[in-house]
């Protein structure tokens, strides 16, 4: 594992396990919500336990490293030619980028404000 | 004033003596100039007549000399001794056989590369006085990248998936098939399909990417890899959600 | 090495296909989702309200945000497993290909049953 590059792409696939649990929490809250809406009370005070935070603090970081790695790996796979000339990675993925910051803002809106 | 010098530890082995891979340091005088092929060639020369490697243009377009250096695969013809950082260590290419000192059997890539038929594949060939097959520059662009492969297997040494699965079809097999299934002229998809599109061919990747990083003549097989990927998942879902546009020829 | 029969895996592009598109959908949603509901709301940086009961019961009764919220879960669900189920095999499991397999795609289908009931419950 001398190598960083294979250190990154360890990495990234760890994200998998992060992602995974916050999808099971994810669920689990609207399971609650749906089937048992008596208890959610309790599961919102057992969600603010420290440990929980810490691990979801971990996920997104996580969530961050996914999407970063998933948008340069973008830029290799989707071939646009415009005006006979390819088009260069750098704006393939920068162009995610600007999506992302675009849906987490509004998506960021919706829940806080909708 | 003492001439500067570099040392190189070089894997040795001889299969009818010994029992595995050893190691050998030489010292070798040090130009600002010198790739590690020239060191290795002076070892030859001049100091150790039994060392065994292979190499023939000297200048990256063979494939031939292609050797792990500090760990890295790299054609020694091409990486310069200043850029070793002091310490220069040549081991045969990593995840192939070990043939003699540094030279590794090659078999399983060119079985491989064989599979994947390499060659322009037509349903029926066009009569001479037809004329040539034309492709435009756009028509070329589309699989340049690829068709620039020299088959160093560089791809295959720094290829994780391939060091632990032998049967992956590989970075460059694939790489140099998709030049083939990109080519205008070419109607051989669907043969080749068996071997791309098999559990050991495309969908053993996991888009590391090492490949494309250490690949000299700037293919992108993992981009290849991938292309394809999406190419095979795009034509299977059209495939069932809308059979009847299937095409009618085998390609 | 001797030449072998490559194997065909038919259903390859079909775990493809959702692996890629929730990654895309991981990628672009999942982190502010983890930052408001699972780091700013316990952490009561953003009102209460935002989390209750009572808005989420009501905004799941939404059919668009019903549908939503399949997607969210149910697409990065499967390119979750599809990793892992590489990284299973990756790490020396590979005779156990074809459990793992089930394993991991198993999960991702229940998870998304689960999903689906709780969205028509919601």
């Amino acid at each position: 594992m001398s190598n960083p590059r294979y250190l990154l792409f360890f990495l990234r696939e760890c994200s998998a396990f992060f992602l995974a649990v916050f999808l099971g929490e994810l669920l689990c809250r609207f399971w609650i919500l749906a089937f048992r809406p008596e208890r959610y009370a309790a599961w919102l005070e057992w969600s603010k336990a420290p440990w929980i935070v810490a691990f979801n603090v971990l996920a997104l970081a996580f969530a961050c490293l996914h999407a970063a790695t998933f948008f340069k790996a973008a830029a290799t796979i989707l071939v646009v030619r415009m005006g006979g000339r390819r088009v260069p990675g750098a704006l393939i993925s920068g162009g995610h980028f600007a999506g992302w910051a675009v849906a987490s803002a509004v998506l960021g809106w919706l829940l806080v404000r909708a | 004033m003492a001439l500067p010098e570099v040392t190189l530890t070089v894997t040795r082995y001889d299969p009818e003596s010994d029992q595995d891979l050893r190691t050998q340091a030489y010292t070798v005088p040090y130009r600002e100039d010198m790739v590690v092929l020239d060191a290795l060639n002076h070892i030859k020369d001049r100091v150790d007549a039994s060392l065994t490697y292979r190499w023939s243009c000297r200048m990256g377009v063979c494939g031939s000399c292609g050797m792990n250096v500090n760990g890295t695969p790299k054609l020694t013809c091409a990486t310069f001794l200043k850029d070793c950082g002091g310490e220069v260590r040549v081991e045969p290419l990593a995840n192939f056989p070990v043939v003699r000192d540094l030279v590794v059997d090659m078999s399983d890539f060119m079985e491989k590369l064989k599979a994947v038929k390499p060659w322009l594949i037509r349903m029926a060939e066009s009569p001479v006085e037809a004329g040539e097959y034309k492709q435009s520059p756009e028509e070329l662009d589309a699989y340049k990248p690829y068709a620039m492969c020299i088959n160093c297997t560089l791809c295959y040494a720094a290829c994780p998936v391939y060091g632990i699965e032998p049967r992956f079809v590989g970075p460059a097999a694939i790489a140099l098939a998709q030049r083939y299934n990109l080519d205008s002229r070419d109607q051989g998809r669907a043969e080749r399909k068996p071997i791309v599109g098999s559990e050991e061919g495309i969908w053993e990747c996991t888009f590391v990417g090492e490949c494309t990083v250490v690949c000299p003549k700037g293919v992108d097989p993992a981009g290849a890899i991938q292309r394809a990927k999406v190419m095979t998942t795009t034509e299977w879902w059209q495939s069932v959600l809308m059979p009847w546009t299937a095409k009618r020829a085998a390609a | 090495m001797p030449p072998h029969a490559y194997r065909a895996h038919p259903t390859e592009p079909f775990f493809w296909a959702l692996f890629s598109s929730g990654g895309m959908v991981a990628a672009m949603l999942m982190p502010v989702v983890i930052l408001v509901l699972g780091i700013l709301a316990p952490l009561g940086l953003v009102p209460a309200s935002v989390e209750s009961a009572e808005r989420l019961t009501a905004l799941g009764g939404n059919w668009l945000v019903k549908l939503f919220l399949l997607v969210l879960i149910v697409l990065p669900l499967f390119h979750v497993m599809h990793r892992i189920r590489f990284i299973l095999i990756d790490l020396g499991l590979k005779p156990l290909r074809r459990p793992i397999g089930v394993l991991c795609y198993g999960t991702a289908f229940l998870g998304s049953a689960l999903t689906a009931w709780v969205m028509l419950r919601l």
